[in-house]
């Protein structure tokens, strides 16, 4: 079945139907949720308030744009949100939490040169980081970003330009280090 | 600037617990269980709609349905068997409903409906698709009633079954055409002129196909295949629009 099938069950009450989506589209929330916000634990809590959002809004749902980019703008309002409530710092306990996971999932070569990124991402400002996730991490359009982000195409352009600008030469200094 | 100057890739999300993601749905289905949703069946999506029709529109149909066999029984009665003036009267019968039904149409095509679609939490194709749907089946079943009075008639099943659904799949085709193109009163004056002018002329010309069945079932069928096609089509088209 198709998202915008199962959105349909879901909206009727089938409960099966509104499983079968968060388990579709956990993963890649929870690791917008974590990017967006540079904290696993905060991730987690967002993407779990993303769902809930998202049922929330159930009955307002128009099948006219694509179920992922609807359920992006309710993941990056929802962020948006939390990071205005509270700006959130990279967490170095956190850190050093998540660095052995991340090595037992086999990448252990790849997590200097992730962390080189994570903190150049953590750098930008959250407009730019935000676009920066929606383009190169989930592979939306420009149009698809200017529409889950309440503002325009070029306007998308324009951070996505000024945020690679300014990770590569975050990223530049940083490997110089 | 591109992108493959700056390697995304290797910032990586560990895949998130199971256990989250058995929390989140838990606490998801709990909020499902108490979140008020729309009910999205279509039983009750006609239901909404018939509602919305208001009670003068299936009074009108029920009135025109009381009429017409008060005509063809009165008609049968008066007259000798085999002379009775069913076919005329009969061919009145699908315009009259038309143009009963149309404004209707007219409405939920012209105000934007934006209450009914709020109220509803449907778009508005889909409405007018149901309403379409709730109208064109009871014109055909108030139709068919019609047909079933005219058994005691010597005029045979074909001839009031032409006399009666020609004039009305006709009066589809004008409704079809001017609510597509205009929108307000003009819409209504413009559909219920050609309509009526439809009704006379049929009516003119049903009183001299008496004993021609030969020549009716072509037209009948094809007026009826082009109408039912017109309906599916747009009925199809309205309810696609996702809810």
């Amino acid at each position: 079945m198709s998202d915008e099938e199962l959105v349909l069950c879901a909206q009727g009450g089938n409960a099966d139907a509104l499983d079968e989506l968060i388990r579709r589209w956990y993963p890649g929330i929870h690791a917008f949720c974590c990017r967006r916000v540079q904290s696993d634990t905060l991730g987690a809590d967002l993407t779990q308030d993303t769902f809930l959002k998202l049922v929330a809004a159930l009955p307002r749902y128009r099948a006219k744009g694509s179920f992922k980019s609807w359920l992006f703008t309710i993941a990056a309002n929802t962020c948006t949100d939390a990071v205005r409530r509270s700006r959130p710092t990279a967490d170095l306990d956190e850190l050093a939490e998540v660095l052995p996971d991340a090595r037992a999932a086999g990448f252990a070569g790849q997590v200097e040169a992730g962390e080189a990124v994570r903190r150049a991402l953590a750098d930008l400002p959250d407009v730019q980081r935000e676009a920066l996730i929606l383009r190169y991490y989930h592979d939306f359009e420009i149009e698809e970003i200017a529409r889950i982000t309440h503002t325009l195409a070029p306007t998308v352009k324009t951070r996505l330009w000024r945020g690679l600008r300014r990770m590569k030469l975050l990223l530049g200094e940083e490997w110089k280090e | 600037m591109t992108h493959t100057d700056i390697p995304f890739e290797d910032y990586r999300i560990a895949p998130p617990a199971p256990e989250q993601l058995e929390q989140c749905r838990r606490a998801a289905r709990r909020q499902l269980s108490v979140s008020s949703l729309r009910d999205t069946r279509l039983r009750t999506a006609l239901r909404t709609q018939a509602e919305y029709l208001g009670w003068w529109f299936w009074a009108a149909q029920g009135c025109i349905l009381a009429l017409f066999s008060f005509f063809i029984l009165y008609a049968s009665v008066l007259w000798p068997s085999g002379q009775e003036p069913v076919l005329p009267i009969l061919a009145m019968a699908g315009p009259v409903l038309t143009v009963f039904s149309a404004p209707h149409l007219a409405k939920s095509e012209l105000f934007g409906m934006a209450e009914l679609e709020s109220a509803c939490l449907y778009p508005l194709p889909r409405l007018t698709a149901l309403r379409l749907l709730l109208v064109g089946l009871s014109d055909f079943a108030v139709l068919c009633a019609v047909l079933l009075f005219c058994a005691g008639t010597a005029a045979g099943w074909l001839a009031c079954a032409a006399a009666l659904f020609i004039p009305f799949n006709l009066s589809c085709f004008v409704c079809f055409a001017v609510l597509g193109r205009l929108r307000g009163y003009p819409a209504s004056l413009t559909a219920g002129g050609l309509i009526a002018g439809i009704g006379i002329a049929c009516s003119n010309a049903a009183s001299s196909i008496r004993g021609d069945v030969a020549h009716i079932a072509g037209p009948l069928v094809f007026t009826t295949a082009v109408c039912v096609a017109l309906f599916y089509l747009r009925i199809r088209r309205g309810m696609k629009e996702a809810v």
